[in-house]
């Protein structure tokens, strides 16, 4: 399978499909630049320390206090800011780890489903227990692991690791086994290319493209699974050096009469929503690309290929845009929906 | 040939018996999850008990894990599910939470069904067009809006502006009939209370519209993507030859078949819903079991109740572990190429 | 002449796909009378299943669009029909078969169900239940009892052996046992040997050739004054195949619907259709009754086919097919068509596109069903190999 395409060059193909998409991965790209501004440089955006007070409280939003004060005249446009790196990074950091634990024990018992007897013994077994903790709602295990590990932040990350995991097991295993069976790899293994470089080089690459998407949504979801354990006040706790989205709302709330004050819940609420459909917004339009139902779709409506209905027009009439359609379809070529 | 109703008493009984193994699967997670941390494990728990706690706390937790697990796991099925700090057990009241809590869902379920399928055929209708773009908007903008906040705006803004209450089953709080089933509107209804019906309904709707606005992305979502699969196929073309309405093609012809894998992704959303009514219960005050497992986990800085969250993590795995086998029993009985085997 | 059933008139079907527009069918007039089949027969890609997926509107709009001409069904041109009134216009009045009877028949219903649903609608619209197609100036009345001069009601004949028509509408399908009955009589007009078992099955446990019966069935039931049959037996074994084509020829002679009959198999149409088009980069161009065509072909692209037709191939030797490719429809060559592979082609090819004119020069120029051809040189065509 030769690319006919650069990645980059498909990637923009994706993005322009769909106004939504785009929209999406500007919002991303702007989140993260600002997340970095606020670590590197933080007194270019964040007027105000996390607990400085700042003289009225209650006040509402103004110029100099975009999202008002609280009550004890803290900023809240400050300490949303100041709260996006965590949140962000926590958001990151979760999901990667859980991507590269889930991912790897996913590929080897995709991979090893037949191999060997220690093989496949292996796989059944990290199945079995992936089945089972795909039996809890994540929150509600994350939040009886935390209390058992002991309230911190960092407590709170590894709980939610430890549920997190065995999704990408179920997708990394599910990509794998569709394409294991797919045509050229059976070739490349009947050609004599060893087991490792057939695992490396065709398998590794189909898996990456779903893996990516997934992880982009995942971002999001993770996000908000923190932000409702601090929320729950099984974490950091607000006001307090580090402000956490979660926590600040359920501080707001507890502390003040809200339909009074009602920027005070909006703005890390608004927060929140804001970084989560950026990130879903992109990962969602790109994986209407990866899933084989809606990629026929995008097909018809971005790339130059004749609709289903004309699946009688000549081939030649297709032009040039037959190699389009095979770089596209490359995208998309393990079947997601085995694994999602 | 053909498939008749005793097969698939078998397939069901067959799919209740691959359950046993994954449920023990889930009590010895359960216990080597929460049993982590051994030392110094109660005063992390209870961090604010009197000593007598921590003591007999330490008595219960310092065995050797196999003990602990064998003496864990014969309580667990007789019953005994152990107390909170303040002595209240566990059983009696998760028993007692149940209902409402299966009520709430359900009632979330249902809006899910009615709004996120049509929803979905919308979409996949008029895919690329805006009506597609509205509709992807609206489905993302539950699956990013965190429980909380979506409570929050419901239950102070969104609320009071619709007039409906947003506290508590009932206006009154001991309705003037008996509760034998704990879910408050079957309860005005057996009770041929029909103002009072109104009234459970009414406050029923908040929470339940909370909980599905936030999931309904997944159903929405795998609606429109198998309405995409489907809608091509020759015989979508074969029921507008036959001369039936659009309206008939898409709702009786092609989702009728893309229902067959929105319903798999519909015991999925089992987890988010019981995950959402954790928050949604404390904020609206519904009297069931996520208040309970909020409470019992410390939330609002409330004094941890550590027999009540394992019991809530479990009744909540048991709850996702059924609701899949539904999903997998509706799935072999929508899609008529699946053997009852 | 009776009065047409359909009547094409300078039909244009594009696509609309990124920034290209591919003439699917080109300037295509066709005419056909009640009791006639008229054969399609062309390339894969000729613009034959677009033609047959036209007239009754069933293409996805957009992307393809009725550029330009008329389908004018029993008085009433389909171009201007909303979408709204279309269903009115489909089974009762069109009705279709499809190529591939794996997918066209619902996964999820059982064969009686499909078959029941059919007969259903065409049974409101009869008693006057459900709105019919009103439009144009010759409205479709299907309140009215069959009546065995016309179309539908010969079609009836078949259907209802006896009995004043009056009685036999407001009768027949009253009771569940009737309507069961009647689904029956459908499975065995086509031939189904055990229709109480196969009534109960869901289209899997059916094999390819019972559910293009099947199919069928379905199609007849709504007592469509125009069938279009969509290569049925195309994507067949070849032995089903025989049996299915046979079933169709039986019921053309029982059933005298008009009928369309799409294929790339010229055995096929010779066997059933009484006229044919030959069409070729969407364009017709040549048409007349088949064994005319067949036999004496004038125009260089259906001798060509005609060479390369299987049948065709007895003796030893290569394979005869026909040199160059099929164009591309975003850019079709200018002039006649199929000018850049053709033996005859002159400077005059490019030019103008040769119209569709009667073979014999005596004719009158405005009849459709005489033997014609697009081409200039139709008179040296039978000098070709």
């Amino acid at each position: 399978m030769r690319r006919t395409d650069h990645p980059v060059l498909v990637f923009w193909r994706v993005l322009r499909a769909n106004p939504l998409t785009l929209f999406g991965f500007v919002l991303v790209t702007l989140i993260c630049v600002v997340a970095l501004i606020v670590v590197v440089a933080p007194h270019v955006l964040v007027p105000y320390g996390p607990t400085q007070e700042t003289g009225p409280i209650y006040s509402p939003p103004s110029w100099a206090h975009p999202f008002g004060t609280d009550g004890l005249s803290f900023d809240v446009y400050s300490n949303v800011m100041l709260a996006l790196p965590l949140d962000l990074g926590l958001g990151i950091s979760v999901a990667g780890v859980s991507l590269l634990i889930g991912g790897a024990l996913g590929l080897l018992a995709g991979f090893y489903d037949t191999a060997g007897k220690l093989g496949s013994a292996l796989s059944v077994s990290v199945m079995r227990v992936t089945d089972i903790f795909l039996s809890f709602p994540s929150l509600i295990l994350a939040l009886a692991i935390t209390r058992v590990l002991g309230i911190s932040i960092v407590n709170v990350a590894i709980a939610i690791m430890i549920t997190w995991w065995p999704y990408y097991v179920r997708l990394v295993r599910g990509e794998v086994l569709s394409v294991k069976h797919l045509p050229y790899v059976t070739a490349a293994r009947a050609a004599g290319v060893t087991e490792n470089r057939i695992l490396l080089r065709h398998v590794l690459r189909n898996v990456t493209e779903p893996l990516i998407v997934y992880f982009t949504l995942d971002i999001g979801t993770v996000l908000v699974t923190y932000s409702t354990i601090a929320y729950i006040g099984v974490a950091s706790k607000y006001p307090g050096p580090v402000p956490e989205w979660g926590s600040m709302m359920a501080y707001y709330q507890s502390s003040a009469p809200i339909s009074s004050y009602p920027w005070l819940v909006l703005a890390p609420g608004a927060a929140v929503f804001v970084t989560v459909i950026a990130f879903s917004l992109l990962g969602d339009g790109l994986r209407d690309i990866l899933d084989p139902r809606t990629r026929r779709a995008f097909v018809r409506s971005a790339a130059h290929e004749p609709p289903a209905e004309s699946a009688s027009l000549p081939v030649a009439a297709v032009g040039s845009s037959g190699a389009d359609a095979g770089g596209d379809g490359r995208v998309g070529t393990p079947d997601p929906g085995g694994g999602a | 040939m053909g498939r008749n109703p005793g097969d698939l008493v078998l397939f069901i009984g067959k799919r209740l018996l691959q359950l046993i193994p994954v449920l023990l699967g889930v009590i010895v997670l359960t216990f080597v999850c929460t049993h982590l941390k051994l030392v110094g494990l109660c005063n992390a728990v209870y961090p604010h008990a009197s000593p007598e706690v921590i003591n007999a706390c330490n008595a219960k937790y310092g065995a050797p894990l196999l003990t602990q697990f064998v003496q864990y796991i014969t309580t667990l099925f007789q019953g005994n599910w152990g107390a909170s700090p303040l002595g209240t057990p566990v059983y009696p009241a998760i028993a007692a939470d149940l209902p409402a809590t299966i009520e709430l869902v359900l009632a979330a379920l249902f809006l899910m069904i009615v709004i996120g399928i049509p929803l979905g055929v919308i979409a996949a209708q008029y895919s690329g067009r805006w009506a597609d773009h509205l509709v992807r908007i609206f489905y993302l903008s539950g699956w990013a809006t965190p429980t909380y906040l979506g409570a929050v705006i419901a239950a102070v803004f969104i609320g009071p502006a619709l007039g409906l209450p947003s506290g508590g089953e009932y206006s009154t709080v001991v309705p003037p009939f008996p509760q034998y089933t704990h879910m408050s509107v079957v309860d005005a209804i057996i009770a041929l209370n029909f103002p009072y019906t109104i009234d459970a309904l009414e406050h029923l709707i908040l929470p339940a519209s909370v909980l599905a606005f936030i999931n309904m992305g997944i159903a929405t979502r795998m609606t429109r993507a198998s309405m995409l699969e489907v809608l091509p196929l020759d015989y979508v073309r074969s029921a507008r030859m036959k001369g039936l309405g659009e309206f008939w093609v898409m709702y009786k012809h092609a989702l009728r078949n893309a229902l067959i894998t929105t319903t798999t992704v519909l015991g999925v959303t089992a987890g988010g819903l019981l995950a959402g009514t954790v928050v949604v219960e404390e904020v609206f005050d519904w009297p069931g079991i996520g208040q309970y497992a909020y409470d019992a986990v410390g939330g609002g800085g409330s004094t941890a109740n550590f027999d009540g969250a394992i019991a809530v993590v479990i009744i909540f795995a048991i709850g996702v572990v059924v609701a899949n086998l539904i999903a997998d029993i509706m799935y072999g009985v929508l899609d008529p190429r699946v053997e009852w085997r | 002449m009776t009065e047409p059933v359909l009547s094409v008139e300078n039909l244009t079907v594009t696509y609309t796909v990124g920034a290209g527009t591919f003439f699917a069918v080109s300037d295509v007039s066709l005419e056909i009378e009640p009791g006639r089949v008229v054969g399609i027969v062309g390339e894969t890609g000729c613009g034959k299943s677009t033609l047959a997926k036209a007239i009754p509107r069933l293409l996805p709009e957009p992307p393809a669009t009725i550029g330009s001409g008329s389908i004018v069904f029993r008085g009433t041109d389909l171009v201007g029909v909303s979408r709204r009134q279309l269903p009115m216009v489909r089974g009762t009045g069109i009705g279709m078969i499809f190529q591939e009877p794996l997918n066209s028949l619902n996964p999820a219903f059982r064969v009686f169900d499909q078959i029941a649903e059919s007969i259903r609608i065409r049974h409101y619209r009869e008693m006057g239940w459900l709105k019919s197609f009103q439009g144009g100036d010759q409205p479709f009345d299907y309140s009215k009892p069959p009546d065995t001069t016309t179309v539908a009601g010969s079609l009836a004949k078949v259907i209802v052996p006896s009995g004043a028509a009056e009685e036999a509408v407001h009768d027949r399908l009253a009771t569940r046992s009737q309507f069961r009955e009647e689904v029956l009589s459908y499975l065995r007009l086509v031939r189904i040997n055990d229709p109480e078992t196969i009534l109960n099955l869901y289209p899997h446990e059916l094999s390819g050739g019972m559910r293009q019966r099947i199919m069928i069935a379905m199609a007849l039931s709504e007592k469509p004054a125009l069938l279009i049959a969509d290569e049925p037996t195309s994507a067949l074994d070849v032995t089903i195949q025989a049996q299915v084509l046979t079933l169709m020829k039986e019921l053309i002679d029982e059933v005298h619907a008009a009928i369309l009959f799409i294929s790339h198999d010229l055995g096929v149409i010779a066997e059933t259709a009484d006229e044919v088009g030959v069409m070729y980069a969407g364009r017709i161009v040549e048409y007349g009754p088949v064994a005319e065509v067949f036999r004496d072909p004038r125009h260089p692209y259906t001798k060509m086919l005609l060479r390369a037709a299987p049948a065709h191939y007895k003796e030893d030797g290569p394979l005869s097919t026909i040199p160059g490719s099929v164009p591309n429809l975003s850019r079709p060559p200018p002039g006649c068509r199929f000018h850049p592979r053709c033996a005859l082609a002159r400077a005059v090819c490019r030019g103008e596109t040769p119209p569709l004119a009667p073979v014999d020069a005596n004719a009158p120029a405005d009849s459709r069903h005489i033997h014609r051809s697009a081409c200039y040189f139709m008179g040296e065509v039978a000098s070709l190999p």
